[in-house]
């Protein structure tokens, strides 16, 4: 599907077209009438009638159909059909202007290839087969060339006994013989293309499946009758030796132009039959797209549609990214035989199909749709906003987690790589230059440097302790067990490790893990508690920690508060934690964190 | 006693060397990092080799890299790691690989002559050590059930030694007992907490420490 602009583009296009059209009907049938006696139109009221009466609807047909599916070439083909039938009362020899004249030797056969070509392509606009393109290639020249151009140039309107006729502007060299010739070749030819073209469309509705089928014979069967027709006129000349206005001519014709009404009415039954189905859908869409389950729209226009694997995206943040009705970004490129289509309320573009080709060809069907779902729609466009923006949020707290997290490491690092070791560094040196004891007895300098070297222990102590509590080493060497292990180690009151698995998980999970616990069993310790106990466990692609509080009974939100900071590093990775009080002095929190796949 | 010292930090690496050699320990080389080290240990074949646990390129645990593969090479020489870490569960990825003839220190006994002097020594003849300050902290550590507790002041103390590697023989020496004495310690100490008497010093180490650490 084009733009907007190329679709407003086709409809100008083909009213303009329809009506330069209509008009020329109007001035064919003027021509015929200041010359009856060589025209079909202009004998009489009801020639007139079939004139334009064949003409117009097939032209209206055609700008209709343009202004339906914009998208295909099958409605400008429609007019053109109906303009190319006007062509064939052209050929008048009563004809006062040389320039009409000759337009009419010309071109006044290609009604016949013009009205194959739009049935042949209806309703996509193209030909689908190869077979098509050639037959109708051979019709176009046969008619076109062998039938037109090349005996109007040997056509000399004087030489063929024709006094009344005006001068022939194509005229190369007046051969009546050659003229003759090619116009006889051109009849047995078009009785060959005439034939060829109602086998092709017999075999296009052969082909054609069931619902294809129930569009295409409405407008393929009176086009093949058209072509009998036209097929048994072009025998009925081949005597004559040229294209003519006898009674049998004129009673063909008549019969030709009710075919092409017929034609016209075959592409408005289309409508009618679109129409009801169309709105059958809509319908159903509205009944089902007011209530349905939150990211149920998409499955709901999936069934309807008819296109199991449509996807519906919402156009959220600046600049416009989309997301999935559960906030999770989605790509739209159209894969192989796919197309992606606004669904448009008010100007702005609210949801995004992305569908089978040939789905929503009809604009309006799409806007319908649009209009119909405009609540589910709306609702999930607003939900899907809200949890993408909730996703942004969330991705970028983690954001700022990892980079603090990173951060400590390279504190932890510094510390233990610089400033510690500078301090062992110093230690030594104050060894190496203090007194040997065997040579000199303790004197007031080694009394000195043994202070600084106690000073100098204790200051190592605590940037020991420093460094681990920024970011313990053996949480990132080792692991989340390994870690709570040391933990357990240190800490003021008993921790107890139940499960605990070996295995590593992401630096952020094993982080937000760590400190959870050891801001826990800091609390626990506060609290006086008897202890605490531990049991990590990895479920599917989540990480599941108990830790039970023993001894102390204090309600869960206590404990949710002083846990506020670590609980944000859960919640970050999309974890979850919930404090629960047990009967019997316990409390337990339970965390959840998912470690990716 | 012949050492080698390995130290990305050149200032404790040529400080301990001079250390050691005014104490009477013969340093044959140092070096700035595993690879270096474990050239120097094929070359000088030491008695020990002096490692720091962090050292180029990644600076976590290539002391202890670095011990497992003197072990699978030189199985004669011991390894005395330094390190910067309380953790027990270094000294006991070191400890458990391999202990006979390894030592886990914190960094800065390295300016403690005599301690450094004496694990070099114990190391020598293939005892184990551990850092006392990592040894108290495991004994200090609150637990719920506690078999610790029945042990009495002297039995906690012979406790802490044969945690940090001591034989029967040095903890006589440190708390000049008679040997039968600490033998009569030893004996009720694994008794109450339900640890195996075994007369294999390094799986007694190796026991008691798991012990601790559970």
């Amino acid at each position: 599907m084009g733009t907007w602009r190329t679709v407003a583009s086709v409809r100008a296009g083909a009213l303009a077209l329809g009506v330069l059209g209509a008009g020329f009907g109007l001035l064919t049938l003027a021509e015929a009438r200041s010359a009856p006696g060589g025209s079909f139109g202009g004998t009489s009221w009801v020639g007139a009638v079939a004139e334009v009466g064949a003409g117009w609807p097939l032209i209206a047909a055609g700008v209709a159909e343009s202004w339906r599916r914009p998208a295909s070439r099958a409605g400008l083909l429609l007019v053109w059909a109906g303009i190319g039938w006007f062509f064939t009362d052209w050929n008048n020899p009563g004809l006062g202007s040389p320039a009409a004249f000759t337009f009419g030797l010309i071109a006044s056969a290609l009604a016949a290839p013009l009205v194959a070509h739009a049935a042949l392509a209806y309703p996509a606009g193209r030909l689908d087969s190869r077979i098509d393109r050639y037959a109708l290639v051979f019709a176009y020249a046969g008619a076109g060339l062998v039938l037109g151009l090349l005996p109007a140039l040997f056509f000399g309107p004087a030489r063929q006994g024709c006094n009344l006729c005006p001068a022939n502007l194509a005229l190369v060299r007046p051969e009546p013989g050659l003229a003759g010739g090619l116009l006889r070749a051109g009849l047995v030819l078009g009785l060959a293309w005439a034939v060829v073209l109602v086998m092709v469309g017999a075999r296009r509705l052969g082909k054609a499946s069931p619902p294809l089928r129930r569009m295409l014979w409405p407008v393929l069967a009176p086009a093949s009758c058209y072509l009998v027709l036209v097929g048994a006129d072009f025998a009925h000349s081949l005597p004559r030796g040229t294209l003519g206005n006898d009674p049998l001519d004129y009673r063909l014709w008549l019969g030709e132009a009710a075919l092409l009404v017929l034609i016209a009415l075959g592409v408005a039954w289309a409508w009618v039959r679109d129409r009801r189905a169309r709105s059958a859908t809509v319908r159903l869409v509205m009944a089902i797209a007011k209530s349905p389950p939150p990211g149920g729209l998409r499955d709901v226009l999936a069934e309807m549609l008819g296109d199991p694997g449509l996807k519906l995206a919402y156009p959220v943040g600046e600049p416009a990214r989309h997301v999935t009705a559960d906030g999770q970004p989605a790509s739209i490129e159209p894969g192989n035989g796919q197309v992606v289509t606004p669904l448009v309320r008010g100007g702005r573009t609210v949801a995004v199909l992305r569908h089978r080709v040939g789905l929503l060809d009809d604009p309006g069907l799409a806007r319908e749709v649009a209009a119909a779902a405009r609540l589910a729609l709306e609702n999930e466009r607003l939900h899907a906003e809200v949890l993408a923006q909730l996703e942004d949020l969330r991705a970028a707290q983690a954001r700022i987690v990892t980079a603090g997290d990173t951060e400590r490491r390279r504190l932890e690092r510094d510390l233990h790589d610089g400033a510690q070791q500078r301090l062992v560094g110093l230690s030594l040196a104050l060894r190496l230059i203090a007194p040997k004891p065997a040579r000199a007895p303790r004197s007031r300098l080694t009394c000195l440097i043994d202070e600084a070297d106690t000073e100098l222990r204790l200051a190592i102590d605590e940037l020991r302790d420093l460094a681990h509590g920024i970011y313990p080493a053996v949480l990132a060497d080792e692991g989340l067990a390994a870690a709570v292990e040391a933990l357990a180690e240190n800490s003021p009151i008993p921790v107890t490790v139940g499960h605990l698995p070996e295995t590593r998980f992401p630096d952020p999970v094993e982080a937000a893990g760590y400190f959870l616990i050891a801001e826990a069993s800091q609390l626990a310790a506060l609290a006086r508690a008897n202890g605490i106990t531990v049991d990590i466990e990895p479920e599917g692609n989540r990480l599941i920690m108990k830790i039970t509080e023993h001894g102390t009974a204090r309600p869960g939100p206590d404990l949710e508060t002083g846990l506020s900071d670590v609980a944000d590093r859960v919640g970050a990775l999309g974890g979850k934690l919930c404090v629960e009080r047990i009967p019997g002095d316990a409390t337990t929190m339970r965390v959840e964190i998912p470690c990716g796949s | 006693m012949r050492v080698v010292i390995a130290d990305d930090a050149m200032l404790i690496r040529e400080g301990a060397a001079r250390l050691l050699e005014d104490a009477g320990v013969e340093v044959a080389g140092t070096a700035g990092d595993a690879q270096d080290l474990l050239r120097l240990v094929a070359t000088e074949q030491p008695d020990v080799a002096i490692v720091d646990i962090r050292m180029p390129p990644t600076h976590t645990d290539e002391g202890l890299v670095a011990a497992e593969q003197i072990r699978s090479r030189h199985p004669g020489v011991g390894v005395l790691v330094l390190s910067q870490y309380l953790e027990s569960r270094y000294a006991t990825r070191l400890l458990e690989q391999h202990p006979q003839g390894r030592g886990y220190l914190l960094k800065e006994r390295v300016s403690d002559i005599g301690a450094l002097k004496d694990a070099i020594a114990r190391i020598g003849e293939g005892e184990c050590v551990l850092d006392p300050t990592i040894v108290a902290r495991l004994i200090k550590r609150p637990r719920h059930r506690r078999p610790i507790d029945e042990l009495t002041d002297r039995e906690r103390e012979v406790l802490a030694l044969i945690a940090e590697g001591r034989s029967n023989q040095g903890i006589s020496q440190i708390l000049v007992l008679s040997p039968k004495t600490v033998e009569a310690h030893v004996g009720r100490i694994l008794a109450k907490l339900g640890l195996d008497d075994t007369p294999d010093y390094h799986r007694r180490v190796l026991a008691v420490l798991a012990f601790l650490r559970s």
